[in-house]
């Protein structure tokens, strides 16, 4: 009977000690971030979905080498260099660099080993689409359309909220210097 | 029949006409707890023999995340396997990564520069901590307490915040690799480090206040699944499940691999009942004593990244290239202490840049193989609360 009691007595005692902790929060600030109306604070180095920049890319396939899963695909029709001038990849025509992202794990080995600085990890960390094909990123077609990284459903949408818009702004503006002579380069290749 | 022995704990003797107020002894039944259950921590499934409430025998099986990781490391260079580490022991990334790195540096034979064995230090505790935050979380939340996971995993998200600046990921890290670590660390962490170190310690005083000395939990946790430190040994537990035993064991400090003989730090074990902070129904090798171990470890490790902070020198993070080694045709064997215990990497080389065999030794797997030794004689709510406080991670239970 004393242990039952005492039993009681230690448990409210003990749950009330726990509560006091509970109760402080009550009036601190929250932690919680509502994610899709407020953005989520990545760091410089978050490893999203990578950004190539396809006018510098001279085809080496040595990220293809590095990747564990095998999943970087680059087609050409012929060697690529470096013009010293313009700073942009000359000679045959890239015909195809795909990522296929349900494979990739985003582990940046492919980043270390370019020669010329081109495939970097971006901070996008989000894709969907409707069949596994889809989950192949095209970022030949993605330059002809002036883009460098994939963008997600959400980001094309209309309704979203501000800093989806901010941030869609910043990575079309990201490629702006070199996108002209980008799309020139690839009009010559063409 | 008034008193029974189980067959497999001889020692275990029940008067059920006390127990139970007459023989209410009903037929046995086998229930399945698992691969779906919350509280099985991943996919692990225990098939459970009762009696009514008394489990008779509980088989862990095991299988269901295998994904052929040592066979994965047979066909890759040691740097490409680095990613793969990390899905292992998906909770403490960096000290699986850590832990292939020196396999492949001692078989090479790589120096590694002084700042990256701090760098690498520093990590392998914070993720420590981490890990031991989600061990903490998760057994509340195994024990009916939903309020502690929520704090814990506010404390481990800052850590992770600290990953990530440092290497751009925050649960699959890649960041500790053959030679050194990837990247050098970004400006002003160390600040931040000792600011989040701050925060952190008094927060730990809290968390005993909220769960450890919680009359409920003591009563779930005290005296369920003792472990003696005979049967630890026996069955080659390490971590904190071994400690929690009360043997000290402890490769930082028993036999000390990289940097960890530079610093000082206790080594907590488990303590009988009516010592300092422990309550008076607790045993040596119960399930409070093993959850105990894990919230003074994280201590211990804020202590030592107290001290490398101090210590820390400059100089490069990379030993030079890390592709296209050559491993000779030798062999080695190394074992570190991960969150969860020893964990240790077999590897040979055959003069190739690709290892003949990779195998990994995860603490994990060894630690689960008590739960039948432990869990017959229980009770059915007692089997949550033992594996929970074996804290396993599934991804390498099955690898
Ligand atoms: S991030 Fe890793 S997995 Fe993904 S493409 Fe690059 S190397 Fe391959
Ligand atoms: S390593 Fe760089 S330059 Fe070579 S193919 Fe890959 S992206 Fe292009």
């Amino acid at each position: 009977m004393r242990e039952y009691f005492h039993n009681l007595y230690m448990t409210l005692k003990t749950i009330l000690i726990g509560m006091r902790i509970t109760l402080k929060y009550c009036f601190a600030r929250t932690i919680t971030l509502q994610y899709p109306d407020r953005p989520p604070a990545l760091q410089p180095r978050f490893r999203g979905f990578h950004y190539f920049e396809i006018e510098k890319c001279i085809a080496c396939d040595l990220c293809a080498k590095a990747c564990p899963v095998d999943c970087i695909y680059i087609e050409k029709t012929g060697a690529r260099k470096i013009d010293k001038a313009s700073g942009i990849a000359k000679g045959g025509a890239m015909t195809r660099y795909a990522i296929d992202y349900s494979k990739c794990m985003f582990c940046a080995l492919c980043v270390d080993p370019c020669p010329t600085d081109c495939i970097h990890m971006g901070n996008l960390h989000d894709h969907s689409g409707y069949t596994r094909e889809s989950m192949t990123v095209e970022f030949t077609d993605l330059a002809l359309e002036g883009l460098q990284t994939p963008q997600p459903f959400w980001m094309q949408s209309e309704k979203q909220p501000e800093w989806v818009k901010q941030t869609k702004q910043d990575w079309i503006n990201r490629g702006v210097p070199v996108r002209e002579e980008m799309l020139k380069a690839l009009e010559e290749q063409k | 029949m008034a008193t029974t022995v189980i067959e497999t704990r001889p020692d275990v003797l029940i008067d059920f006409d006390k127990e139970s107020q007459g023989d209410v002894r009903t037929e046995e039944m086998l229930i399945n707890m698992g691969p779906q259950h919350p509280a099985t921590h991943g996919v692990l499934r225990v098939v459970l023999r009762t009696d009514g409430e008394l489990i008779l025998e509980s088989v862990p099986h095991i299988g269901y995340l295998h994904r052929c990781a040592e066979k994965i490391g047979e066909n890759l260079q040691p740097y490409q396997f680095i990613p793969y580490t990390d899905r292992m022991d998906y909770l403490a990334g960096m000290n699986n990564n850590q832990a292939y790195a020196i396999a492949i540096e001692q078989l090479v034979g790589i120096e590694v520069p002084e700042r990256a064995l701090y760098i690498r230090m520093i990590f392998a505790e914070l993720n420590r901590i981490a890990s031991h935050l989600v061990a903490f979380g998760t057994y509340g939340l195994d024990m009916g307490a939903f309020t502690p996971f929520l704090y814990s995993f506010r404390e481990r998200e800052m850590i992770l915040d600290l990953f990530e600046s440092a290497c751009g990921a925050r649960l699959t890290y890649s960041y500790i690799n053959v030679g050194g670590v990837h990247d050098d660390l970004p400006d002003k962490f160390l600040d931040v480090l000792l600011e989040y170190l701050d925060y952190f310690e008094p927060k730990v005083a809290e968390y005993n206040q909220l769960l450890s000395y919680n009359h409920i939990f003591v009563k779930r946790t005290a005296n369920v699944g003792v472990i003696s430190a005979a049967d630890a040994v026996g069955w080659a537990l390490t971590g904190p499940v071994l400690r929690g035993s009360g043997v000290n064991w402890d490769l930082r400090k028993s036999t000390p691999y990289e940097i960890y003989d530079r610093f000082e730090f206790d080594v907590p074990v488990g303590l009988p009942g009516g010592s300092e902070g422990v309550p008076q129904s607790v045993v040596v090798g119960d399930c409070w004593c093993r959850y105990m171990v894990r919230v003074l470890e994280m201590l211990q490790s804020c202590r030592i990244i107290r001290q490398a902070i101090k210590q820390m020198p400059d100089g490069p993070h990379l030993a030079g290239k890390l592709k296209n080694l050559k491993l000779p045709d030798d062999e080695i064997y190394v074992e570190i202490e991960n969150p969860r215990g020893q964990l240790g990497f077999y590897v040979r080389g055959d003069g190739s840049t690709i290892p003949a065999r990779v195998k990994a030794r995860g603490p994990s797997f060894c630690n689960i193989s008590i739960l039948n030794h432990v869990g017959s004689g229980c009770l059915l709510a007692d089997i949550p609360a033992i594996v929970g406080s074996i804290d396993i991670v599934m991804g390498e239970v099955d690898r």
